[in-house]
Parts: structure tokens; C-alpha cells; sequence
């Protein structure tokens, strides 16, 4: 099973945010969505997480996005000459929960653990930090909504299909808390 | 209102034969990626959501459309699915690519450099209407199939 999303160590700098305090989310375009890149602020920390298309032998010929996540002094957002937002949030991390899709397509031999979204939880709220189409660059920003309603596993199933041919895909969504 | 395009699909595979010769429509709804792709479906191979042909590859995701100057018929493409949106350029390792955001909440981008040697890139990202679905495009120079 090929992994693609957060190693180890970035899984490690995701858990030591608990009982830190979630400080806000700076992202770049107005309907709360980032091409790319945002960060989250925690501890006054600037920790970017980005969605990019550098990953290689997933497609043998062609790229893929994925996230990965890094502490930065300054976030620099992917889009040129974007305006940064801020949303506040300051509320302590109770946990942090990493969304993965288990996909097999026997027929062309796929067999990957995606990582789709990082869920942060608060006392009072849910922040969760989504993907969605495995080509796409595109960060979805939602506050207390589920991942099955931002990216149901009904739609992963449709945007892996081979539309030519019926592909049985099966797709398994696991929430883990680390 | 995105830009207006002009040019010829000929003899391509993944897309018809037919000459692009107008601007962007304003009698009809602009910013709908449902419109828009009606309007590409006119000039591009458009069936079940999805443009151009499955990939050569058996495992490869993105459809390919082939012309004899993919990097024309790529830029035709994204104009047509954009009209309407609000461009922004982005930083990749190859260059600039371009997204564009309709007011439906479609997103579309455009790489006019990819790791594909030669072959150019409009991707789908989100699409707002279950007419299209979301799919990468990679544009291949005719003969390469």
C-alpha cells in the first residue's frame, strides 16, 4: 500500500500542536479556500501546510498533489501578489485527526492511502483543512462540517473512474487521531 | 469576463473540426462552468462529463486531447471553461500556471509547462454543476498516438 500525504515526522509536528493554542488560519483567496498553501498559527508558530504537485512515481508520467506540512518564519503564499486572511480562532487544540482514503483498484494495481484532511479540534469547534480530487492544489477550509459532506467517498469513487470502463474501486475512509 | 479566443481545432483527436470563431457570448449566463462547458463541448469531444480520450496508458488518470499545436488548443480550451472567472497566477516548479475562479465556485487551471514534455495542462479542479465532472487534461501533439 503506497502512502502519499504526511511522513512521519510531519504527523509528529501535527500531534505536538495538542494543547497548544490555535492562534488562526491564514489563507488566500475570499471563499475560504487556498490554492496551494495556508498555515495555521499555533503558539504565535507560523506551520504552513501545503497541496502540491511535486510527488513522483504515483503516475508514472504525470504529477500528483499531496500534502506535507512545515514550520516557516513567514508564510508565502503560492498565488503571486495574493492578499493574505486571517481568521481568528484562539481556542486550545484538544486533538488533531488526519482523514485517509484507503483506495484499491485491483485492475490497475492502485493500492494508496491518501491522506485527505487535517482536523483540528477545539472545545467549541471543528477546523478541518481539506483536499479533494487527487489532482487538484486546491485547500478547502470548513469550521465544524464533516469530511463525508466536503468530499464524500461517493465522489472519490467518481473522480478515480475510468470512465471508459467500470473500474470496481473500493475506497475505505479512516479518521485516525494521532 | 474572461478573454475571447479565436483559432482553428482541425484534425485533432479529442476534439471536433470545428473553427472557433467567436467571443465570449453575453446574451447567456456567464461564470457557469455548466455553460461553459456546453460551449467547449461544441468544439472539443465532450461525453458522460469529460472532455478529449481516455489516457494511452492503461493506469494514467488525465485524458488526453491531441492537436498539432497542443499549446493553442490547450489555452482555447481554458478560455472557453473560464469565461466569466477571476484569474490569478501561481507559482509551480515549471513556471506560472494560471486559476481561474468562476462565480459558481468552479475552479480551473491552466499549466502551460508540466513535467510532460511538450504537453501542456487545463485541469477541472472543482467543478460547480454534476454536467462536468472534475479531471485533468494533459494536450498531446497529434501524432504522438
Amino acid at each position: 500500500m503506497k502512502q502519499v500525504g504526511f511522513n512521519s515526522e510531519m504527523l509528529e509536528i501535527l500531534s505536538n500542536m495538542k494543547g497548544k493554542v490555535f492562534n488562526s488560519i491564514l489563507y488566500e483567496d475570499d471563499d475560504f479556500t487556498s490554492f496551494g498553501n495556508v498555515a495555521i498559527k499555533v503558539d504565535d508558530k507560523i506551520l504552513e501546510i501545503t497541496n502540491r504537485e511535486d510527488m513522483d512515481g504515483f503516475d508514472e508520467e504525470y504529477e500528483s498533489s499531496h500534502f506535507s506540512c512545515k514550520y516557516v518564519d513567514e508564510f508565502v503564499s503560492v498565488v503571486n501578489n495574493a492578499v493574505i486572511k486571517e481568521k481568528e480562532v484562539n481556542e486550545v487544540i484538544e486533538a488533531v485527526d488526519i482523514v485517509t482514503d484507503k483506495i484499491n483498484i485491483d485492475e490497475e494495481d492502485y493500492h494508496i492511502e491518501y491522506d485527505m484532511a487535517v482536523e483540528i479540534i477545539t472545545p467549541n469547534h471543528k477546523y478541518t483543512i481539506a483536499r479533494n480530487y487527487f489532482y487538484s492544489e486546491v485547500i478547502t477550509l470548513h469550521i465544524d462540517e464533516d469530511m463525508d459532506k466536503i468530499y464524500s467517498t461517493e465522489k472519490v469513487e467518481r473522480d478515480w473512474q475510468n470512465e471508459e470502463e467500470t473500474l470496481h474501486i473500493e475506497i475505505e475512509r479512516d479518521v485516525k487521531k494521532i | 469576463m474572461g478573454a475571447g479566443f479565436h483559432g482553428n481545432i482541425k484534425n485533432t483527436k479529442g476534439a471536433s473540426n470545428k473553427k472557433i470563431t467567436t467571443t465570449s457570448n453575453k446574451s447567456k449566463t456567464v461564470g457557469s462552468i455548466e455553460n461553459n462547458a456546453k460551449e467547449a463541448a461544441k468544439y472539443f469531444t465532450f461525453k458522460d462529463g469529460l472532455f478529449g480520450l481516455k489516457n494511452r496508458k492503461p493506469k494514467s488518470k488525465p485524458r488526453e486531447i491531441f492537436s498539432s499545436n497542443p499549446t493553442t488548443t490547450a489555452l482555447q480550451f481554458f478560455n472557453i471553461l473560464k469565461q466569466g472567472g477571476k484569474d490569478k497566477l501561481f507559482n509551480t516548479s515549471h513556471g506560472i500556471g494560471i486559476e481561474s475562479n468562476l462565480p459558481d465556485g468552479s475552479k480551473i487551471t491552466y499549466r502551460p509547462i508540466t513535467s510532460s514534455k511538450g504537453s501542456p495542462a487545463v485541469e477541472i479542479v472543482i467543478s460547480g454543476s454534476d454536467f462536468v465532472k472534475p479531471k485533468k487534461y494533459h494536450f498531446v501533439m497529434k501524432g504522438d498516438r
